[in-house]
């Protein structure tokens, strides 16, 4: 085993080596440190200069630059009349924006004051918002709103802590005392990690019913089967990002300008392999027909393939309108479009609906509609109004017939006696009460005369889809349902008529009797007659339920009333205001914006509705998965586990935390410059020399055959291990630390700086072998011709000037 | 000539890969004498020079130095070896940094002598190459021929058993090359040290050499003293050799006068 002072006490190249290596290393060390703490230094001094010391400030006030002037009038108001005692100075202009740093007065910081900030200063003209740099405080950065209100309250039951509030995403804890904030950040990261929040997101399109209720059966889900300390639904409808509103605004246009386009279906040829992206062409509005080969015309249409089903393919048209296109005149043949420019071949026939025609068209037909419906309404109000007057007109002659039956009655019981009990009277009666029914009868008939149902009065008008068309037929109905009350008198008036015919026969030859003696048979026969056809108009008039109708009238026309209400003027303003505000785009605008949101939302992940649950530690997000499988019957949902917030330095902290990252990065890249350096300045010269001194490849290593081309001799591994070592001693002594590289990186890149110095090192540091040979020949060490010969041969570097002590021969100087 | 075997070489072989520079050299070299070797360029000469003090690491094969097997030697047991074998390299191979004397001093210092003697042995060997006035320059203040005698200084000052020169003119253009082998020929007749010389020049080897060997393809293909060379070479690059002398009649006509006095076979081998 060497004896490590023994060997300290040697005269050995190793010695000399190692004795560079561990000089090299520290003054590596040394420079990269120094060089990244200058440069830390001098961007702390930077950053203090702008923020100000720690606690020094309260807030950075952002305004737009243009408006300076104007906002710090506005600003001494503010300060004079919410803050007096407050104190700003200007901070440097970024971007466009003047900054202010604003210390309040000690009163002033209070959780309801700096909670509601921005709202005593956004009347500054150019008012761009503010930063907190309050301190000392701890900041919870992006909170989930549910759970703010619970951190706050468990923050401010923390020893340390002044205050706590919210501001934007973040809860800030004001602390006492600064000496408190290492103490206080555990203990705030200790409460975050007693909380997280579970939220349970549905993509989009998937309906749920009330958002609210899911909540609430996911809570009790989860209460039943976990049974966690807390587990409460925070989820909030208005939490929406704005980038979600504006990607489900783009989904919504785009619904809207799918239905708006015209929709084309392609029977497709059984020879068509056509496919979805794919494009087709038509003739559109061109007068030329379209022939394989030739070349698109502007006014060809073209239609990008949407979707195919079976031989039935649907797409959108991305070039011209079916407006012009006429297909009696134009041929409705879809050809394959080739590389984008050429006809190709016959896939089928195209039908075109043009959905936003379709849309006009409904409009125009609901406008006359409105026109005729109020003109409807009223018509049929009086309509039903008629009826109710022939109605009462048939009570009327009702009563008069059963009136005439009872004095036929009596005047036939009259004639079952002795004749003469037959007088005239009761035969003039007769004939006088027949008389009044028949006036009556009259009535009746002229009142039905007057009802004129309004039917048939929309027969201009095309059935009318949604509301409108409701209406409509609700107007059509109340008109069926009259003429139908019309129809059930119809027949009794027919018989009544033929009952006044009757009664008019009757009454002539009641006349020309000389007397009822001389007739008494033909008397007996009349009043049979008579009396028989009374009976009979009786019994029909009676069959019909006059309280019935009256009732299902007034039903109609109240109905028909409430429609006649309607303002069908503000209702057809507003439609004609739709009809102008409808986009006015042609079927290739329409296409081209799908595309353009398409090729917008394509890789965006649209999130639909959610729910956000705030739970206790003991809730993980696997076992919660199987419960909503249960609970929703659906697999068509995704959870997300996130912290209730992240533990996060004060803004001073991020920056100097920035700087610290910015000198370790630094001292990095220093100690891998330095490297480098120094192995071209020394350690290239020692691998010319050992190549030179102990020629040959590791046996071993060639022992292995990897091929020796890819071995590196022993001085390349010399190379690679001092490049390694001394860029890992430098980078680790210097206190270098670059993003994403581990010290093990750094090691290897040491190594591989090592083995490039090794390749070129002929190129970076000759040795002159003719010399080397010579130290040789006169019985120098090894040792002895490193030191006098190659060493002082090479460049000016850490091992020229630590080998100076070991030179017997000084240049030029002699021995 | 001494019999006391200073260095031996024994199955000598390196190879490079695939190519074989060196296949089985076998070297006897006696105390004091001089061996010259000699062969076209490529023939593994001066890698065989070289294996000597093992800057270049043989392959297999034996090398002993005054009884020691510097073939099994390590590192650090090379090192006072090589202190006493002197090595004169082709390109000079000067530390640039040092002046003259420092670059001969290099080596004193560094084998524990102290400081005076260390400079006294200094001044005596640029003395000896006759750059004595110039020891401050800096090699590149000086000639190519200049700095070869101070590579000379620096492998003389350690006064060593045993030279090894790896062709020391072949970088100097002729007129340069004359004041080096002047040195050269001086030191050998003077110093009595054993030396084994690598060289192209044939009329100095055959002026100095004890014995030659030639070498070709890795191999020494013909072995002897010049006279016995250069009678009647038995391979090719003997005969080449034989016509370069020829060719240099003016300087070498006594020389060749010797060597055709000297009976046919004597002391003669052949690879």
């Amino acid at each position: 085993m060497p004896n490590p002072i023994q060997f300290w006490r040697q005269d050995t190249f190793y010695k000399d080596i190692i004795v560079l290596i561990l000089g090299t290393i520290l003054v590596g060390g040394a420079l990269s440190f120094g060089l990244a703490w200058t440069v830390d230094r001098y961007f702390g001094d930077t950053v203090t200069g702008l923020i100000g010391d720690a606690g020094q400030y309260d807030l950075i006030l952002h305004i737009r630059e243009d408006a300076k002037e104007a906002a710090l009038i506005e600003l001494d108001r503010i300060i004079q009349e919410n803050f007096p005692g407050a104190k700003y100075v200007a901070a440097p202009t970024l971007a466009g924006k003047a900054n202010y740093l604003l210390s309040l007065p000690e009163e002033s910081k209070s959780r309801k004051v700096l909670e509601n900030i921005d709202s005593y200063f956004n009347t500054l003209p150019g008012w761009n918002g503010s930063t907190f740099i309050i301190a000392p405080a701890v900041t919870v950065r992006g909170v989930q709103f549910g759970a703010k209100g619970i951190l706050i309250s468990r923050l401010e039951e923390l020893d340390g802590v002044k205050f706590a509030f919210i501001n934007g995403g973040n809860v800030l804890a004001v602390l006492k005392d600064a000496a408190q904030a290492k103490t206080v950040s555990h203990q705030v990261k200790a409460i975050l990690d007693e909380y997280r929040t579970i939220e349970v997101r549905f993509p989009l399109g998937y309906q749920v019913d009330d958002l609210s209720q899911t909540g609430s059966q996911i809570v009790l889900a989860i209460q039943d089967q976990l049974r966690p300390k807390l587990v409460k639904d925070v989820t909030l409808s208005s939490e929406t990002t704005d980038l979600n509103a504006f990607m489900e605004t783009l989904v919504e246009m785009k619904r809207f300008l799918l239905g708006y386009a015209s929709q084309v279906e392609i029977a497709l040829e059984s020879t068509a392999a056509l496919k979805v992206g794919e494009a087709v062409i038509l003739q559109g509005a061109s007068p030329h027909l379209l022939v394989v080969g030739d070349g698109v015309r502007p006014d060809n249409l073209i239609i990008d393939i949407l979707e195919i089903q079976g031989d039935v393919a649907r797409g959108i048209i991305t070039q011209g309108d079916i407006s012009a296109v006429d297909p009696e005149v134009q041929s409705l043949a879809a050809y394959r479009l080739e590389r984008g420019t050429d006809v190709g071949v016959l896939v089928g026939k195209t039908t075109i609906y043009n959905q936003r025609y379709q849309l006009l068209l409904a409009i125009d037909e609901s406008v006359k509609l409105l026109q005729e419906l109020e003109v409807m309404a009223e018509e049929a109000d009086q309509t039903g109004q008629d009826l109710l007057v022939t109605l009462d007109a048939y009570e009327q002659t009702l009563d008069q017939i059963a009136r005439v039956e009872e004095t036929l009655r009596q005047v036939n019981q009259s004639l079952d006696g002795p004749l003469n009990q037959l007088n005239q009277i009761d035969i003039e009666d007769v004939v006088a009460a027949l008389q009044t029914t028949s006036t009556s009868i009259d009535y009746l008939l002229s009142t039905l005369g007057v009802v004129n149902p309004p039917t048939g009065q929309m027969a201009d008008v095309g059935q009318v889809p949604g509301g409108l068309g409701d209406i409509q037929d609700q107007v059509v109905q109340g008109t069926q349902d009259l003429e139908t009350v019309v129809k059930n008198i119809n027949p009794v008036a027919q018989l009544l008529r033929k009952f006044q015919e009757r009664i008019q026969t009757f009454t002539v030859q009641v006349n020309n009797f000389g007397s009822l003696a001389e007739n008494s048979n033909l008397v007996h026969n009349l009043l049979g007659d008579i009396g028989g056809a009374t009976s009979s108009a009786l019994n029909a008039m009676e069959a019909v339920d006059v309280n019935a109708l009256r009732s299902h009238i007034h039903e109609i026309t109240e109905r028909l009333r409430a429609i006649g209400d309607l303002d069908t003027d503000l209702v057809r303003e507003e439609m004609n205001e739709v009809r102008t505000t409808l986009p006015n785009l042609t079927d290739e605008e329409i296409g081209r914006s799908i595309r353009l949101i398409d090729s917008y939302i394509g890789g965006e992940v649209i999130p639909g509705e959610r729910v956000q649950l705030l739970v206790d530690a003991s809730v993980q997000q696997k076992e919660v998965i199987p419960i909503l499988n249960k609970l929703l019957g659906s697999q068509d949902f995704s959870v997300l586990e996130m912290p209730v917030g992240i533990l996060e330095p004060d803004v001073r902290g991020l920056v100097f935390s920035v700087l610290r990252e910015v000198r370790s990065t630094i001292a990095g890249l220093v100690a891998i410059v330095f490297t480098l350096i120094v192995l071209w300045l020394d350690h290239a010269l020692l691998i010319n020399a050992l190549r030179c001194l102990v020629p040959g490849r590791l046996g071993r290593l060639r022992h292995l055959r990897l091929g020796e081309r890819f071995i590196p001799d022993l001085a390349g591994i010399y190379g690679a291990v001092v490049g390694g070592v001394i860029l890992w001693g430098s980078y680790t002594l210097g206190g270098g630390a670059i993003p994403w590289l581990s010290p093990l990186h750094i090691l290897a890149l040491g190594v591989l700086l090592g083995l490039g110095t090794g390749a070129l090192a002929q190129r970076i540091s000759p040795v002159s072998e003719a010399e080397l040979n010579a130290g040789l020949s006169l019985g120098l060490r090894k040792t002895d011709i490193l030191r006098e010969i190659v060493i002082p041969e090479g460049r000016p570097g850490l091992a020229n000037w630590l080998n100076r002590r070991n030179l017997r021969f000084m240049a030029g100087g002699g021995n | 000539m001494a019999e006391e075997l200073h260095l031996q070489i024994k199955g000598l072989r390196k190879s490079y890969g695939d190519f074989e520079a060196v296949r089985g050299v076998d070297l006897t070299v006696a105390k004091g004498e001089v061996v010259v070797i000699m062969g076209p360029s490529g023939c593994g000469k001066s890698t065989v020079i070289r294996c000597i003090n093992r800057l270049v690491e043989p392959s297999s094969g034996e090398i002993w130095f005054d009884n020691q097997p510097l073939h099994k030697l390590t590192p650090n047991q090379l090192v006072p070896v090589r202190r006493r074998i002197g090595f004169v390299f082709q390109n000079f191979n000067l530390v640039q940094r040092l002046s003259a004397r420092d670059n001969v001093l290099l080596g004193l210092v560094y084998a524990g002598l102290n400081k005076k003697t260390a400079r006294r042995w200094a001044e005596e060997a640029l003395e000896k190459v006759g750059l004595a006035q110039d020891a401050d320059k800096f090699p590149r203040e000086m000639s190519g021929g200049q700095q070869q005698r101070v590579g000379i200084a620096r492998a003389l000052a350690l006064k060593p058993e045993l030279m090894l020169w790896d062709e020391p003119t072949a970088s100097l253009d002729p007129i340069l090359v004359r004041e080096v082998l002047d040195v050269m020929e001086n030191l050998v007749k003077s110093s009595g040290t054993t030396m084994v010389i690598v060289t192209h020049e044939v009329p100095f080897a055959l002026r100095v050499a004890d014995r030659i060997e030639l070498m070709n393809a890795g191999q020494i293909v013909e072995s002897g003293t010049p006279t016995q060379l250069f009678q009647a070479p038995l391979t090719a690059v003997g005969q080449k050799y034989l016509e370069i002398i020829k060719a240099q009649h003016t300087d070498i006509a006594e020389i060749s006068r010797r060597i055709l006095a000297t009976p046919r076979n004597e002391g003669r081998i052949t690879a």
